[in-house]
């Protein structure tokens, strides 16, 4: 949901760039656009339709998230002219070079897991398993390939939003920001192109 | 039948292109962060909902 946000942020950024400079809020032509759809109807089943992520046996997903996040990487290389569509593009490679060393899944230490549910139920989660129907898996820090690539940092306590996110994550949030922003500024030739 | 496609006609002429194409980029990027990210742990309270237990 806070990947979300970042969209609604953009726009809204984006919505009183093109106000203050007295234009319309550009429309881009996005290449391939058709690709990303595709590439989100295996996660969605996967991981957000409640029906289906839980017959879905575990042993299919790594090759669902990578098989998806290749599609995207076509999508965000084919548009990467676009303003932000580098950081999307950076921030997809960092967690698909990561999910792909860690066995097709985005790996989470113990203790982020603990400082997340730090109440959660005994066998709510175990290392070496999926953690419920995310992406992530529980895998010791010191088994992770690339652990600087997990899913590793938390909000602060005081924050009240108690999820773990990665750096790709934040390059592809800071990425969908900037898109969104750009699209009340000057005409970008490229854009309108669609180039 | 004439009188409804004369009003989706009327309708459809109506629509801002430009209103509809950024309509769908709000569409297709929202699909592409929750795709490239990592939704469960960071995308909502999903992640606190299943360790709780629902």
């Amino acid at each position: 949901m806070i990947l979300l946000l970042a969209i609604f942020a953009g726009l809204i950024a984006g919505i009183i760039r093109a106000l203050v400079n007295r234009r319309k809020l550009a429309a881009p032509n996005l290449r391939f656009i058709w690709i990303v759809p595709l590439a989100f109807l295996p996660q969605l089943f996967a991981f957000q339709i409640p029906a289906t992520r839980a017959s879905i046996p575990d042993q299919w997903i790594p090759a669902a998230l990578i098989g998806s996040q290749l599609f995207l990487l076509i999508f965000t290389a084919a548009n990467m002219r676009q303003p932000g569509f580098w950081l999307l593009g950076a921030g997809l490679l960092l967690n698909l070079v990561v999910i792909t060393l860690n066995g097709g899944w985005m790996p989470i230490s113990p203790e982020t897991v603990k400082r997340l549910a730090p109440n959660a139920p005994s066998g709510a989660w175990e290392i070496g398993k999926r953690l419920g129907f995310t992406k992530d898996k529980v895998i010791q820090s010191s088994d992770t390939h690339l652990w600087l690539l997990s899913d590793r940092f938390v909000f602060p306590d005081w924050f009240n939003y108690h999820i773990a996110f990665s750096i790709g994550d934040v390059l592809i949030a800071l990425g969908a920001i900037w898109f969104f922003w750009s699209l009340g500024g000057p005409s970008n030739p490229d854009q309108i192109r669609g180039a | 039948m004439e009188n409804y496609k004369n009003d989706l006609i009327n309708i459809l002429t109506k629509i801002d292109r430009r209103k509809v194409q950024i309509a769908l980029l709000i569409f297709i990027l929202s699909m592409f962060v929750l795709s490239a990210g990592a939704p469960g742990a960071f995308g909502d309270h999903a992640i606190m909902k299943i360790l709780a237990g629902f």
